[in-house]
């Protein structure tokens, strides 16, 4: 399994269980019980609220949050802002604990809490402002002065982190200020690896649409063209395992700016791989136009060289074998052998490193080189 | 079947033909590796190759009447022998 299906899994996964029945969105999770000490639950990955009968015990009057992620606080707990939660009130008037009517009671001046849903049992609040703790029962309207015990609720504020750099931004809370500083630095390198990307491929597509390619490009942009690369992967790679993070937690919004990011990046992507291939194609373009004026010339003067040499080399070869000749008709010993042919073979060595010795001068041997291997 | 039925000049002949192809052909297929700037690089040679003309033919020319010289000289040679 690729890493991306893997990855994809993961949040599918968190998805689905980030979206619990009955939750208000935008909900980042909470800090269960004991301020000061943030350990964090995963809202969102557990089932559901506990219900209301299920957690009046006990034979005194008190009023019990329930958390989205089934957890039931009843003395401390601390909150993200945003988390939402039920309050139940538990009575004991005929000796059995039970949950209270909401027609009975009600919960008022709250200023850190918004009243967003009312059930015949419980009331679900939402933490919408930071406090250092609220103690419930001082809010309590209904059954106020009946000696409630009730939990002290602190709502503290992560902050949710914008992931600006996408088509479609998204507010991502992270469950603790390391992991959202991650996540700020590896947005912010990203960002930067996107602004570089992006000028290296206006680079290339202007180098593409040049009248002289190979010109309007240094081969320093080329040789960054792997940096970039690589810088933009590895940046989008720290982005992504941040907002998974955030998603397995149950943050709904990170796993819609995960997909949205890779949809981002992939386009990021797809623009400077298009744009270095058609920089390269019109390069190679202009190098076959060269290419073919070379081979042309090139075959072009050896033919017509080989024409005048020929001509020459038969001639002064010709006359050479006819003294020959002549020597064989006074002498039987003498015989024709390819050294009498010592003056074109000699003129056709001095020619080979004359050419050799031109193309040296001119364009170099490691150009011709590079060209032809 | 005699010696002289492959004149050495033929068989020189033969071999510059098949040489200027591969050369031909070499000019004009690049075996460099993939990476962008080995691209870049080659195709940077072969433009400035193409801007060097006066050389490569100027070369190519010398090169030529050296071979000329040697298929000619060869030519005269087969014709000298065949004729005694």
């Amino acid at each position: 399994m690729s890493r991306n299906t893997a990855l994809l899994v993961v949040l599918l996964l968190a998805a689905s269980l980030a979206v619990v029945p009955g939750s208000v969105a935008g909900g980042p999770g909470s800090v269960a019980d004991e301020p000061g000490s943030l350990s964090i639950t995963s809202a969102g990955i557990t089932a559901d609220y506990e219900t209301p009968e299920s957690v009046c015990t006990g034979d005194s009057q008190r009023l019990v949050v329930l958390l989205e992620n089934g957890d039931v606080v009843s003395d401390e707990v601390a909150l993200f802002e945003g988390t939402s939660f039920r309050v139940v009130l538990c009575t004991a008037d005929g000796g059995e604990s039970t949950p209270e009517s909401t027609d009975a009671w009600g919960l008022t001046g709250l200023d850190a809490f918004e009243r967003v849903n009312v059930d015949s049992h419980w009331i679900q609040l939402k933490a919408t402002a930071k406090t250092n703790s609220t103690d419930l029962s001082m809010h309590l309207d209904g059954r106020a002065g009946e000696n409630t015990r009730a939990p002290r609720v602190a709502v503290r504020s992560t902050g949710g982190t914008s992931t600006g750099h996408l088509d479609q931004p998204k507010t991502v809370y992270f469950f603790d200020e390391t992991a959202r500083r991650q996540f700020r630095a590896g947005r912010d390198e990203y960002e930067g690896s996107v602004t570089k990307a992006r000028n290296l491929a206006k680079t290339l597509e202007a180098g593409a649409g040049a009248e002289n390619p190979i010109a309007a490009v240094n081969r320093s942009v080329l040789a960054s063209y792997d940096e970039r690369l690589a810088s933009l992967e590895s940046a989008s790679d720290t982005v992504e395992d941040a907002l998974l993070t955030a998603a397995v937690r149950g943050n709904a919004d990170a796993t819609a700016a995960y997909l949205e990011h890779r949809k981002y990046h992939d386009k990021e992507m797809t623009r400077l791989e298009e744009s270095l291939a058609a920089y390269l194609g019109a390069v190679e373009e202009q190098a076959g136009t060269a290419r073919l004026s070379v081979t042309g010339v090139l075959l072009g003067s050896v033919v017509v060289g080989i024409g005048v040499g020929g001509v020459i080399g038969q001639t002064v070869s010709l006359r050479d074998l006819k003294r020959i000749r002549r020597k064989r008709r006074r002498d039987s010993t003498v015989d024709y052998h390819l050294g009498n042919l010592w003056k074109v073979f000699l003129g056709a060595v001095l020619a080979l490193v004359g050419s050799l010795g031109v193309l040296v001068a001119g364009p170099g041997i490691e150009l011709l080189f590079k060209v032809l291997v | 079947m005699s010696r002289l039925e492959y004149p050495l000049y033929r068989v020189g002949a033969v071999v510059v033909v098949v040489g200027a192809l591969g050369v031909a052909v070499l000019l004009n297929v690049s075996l460099t590796a993939d990476d962008p700037v080995s691209r870049y690089e080659t195709a940077r040679a072969a433009i400035q190759l193409g801007d060097a003309l006066g050389f490569v033919a100027a070369g190519g020319l010398v090169f030529g009447i050296g071979v000329g010289l040697a298929l000619g000289g060869l030519r005269a040679y087969h014709e000298e022998v065949s004729d005694r």
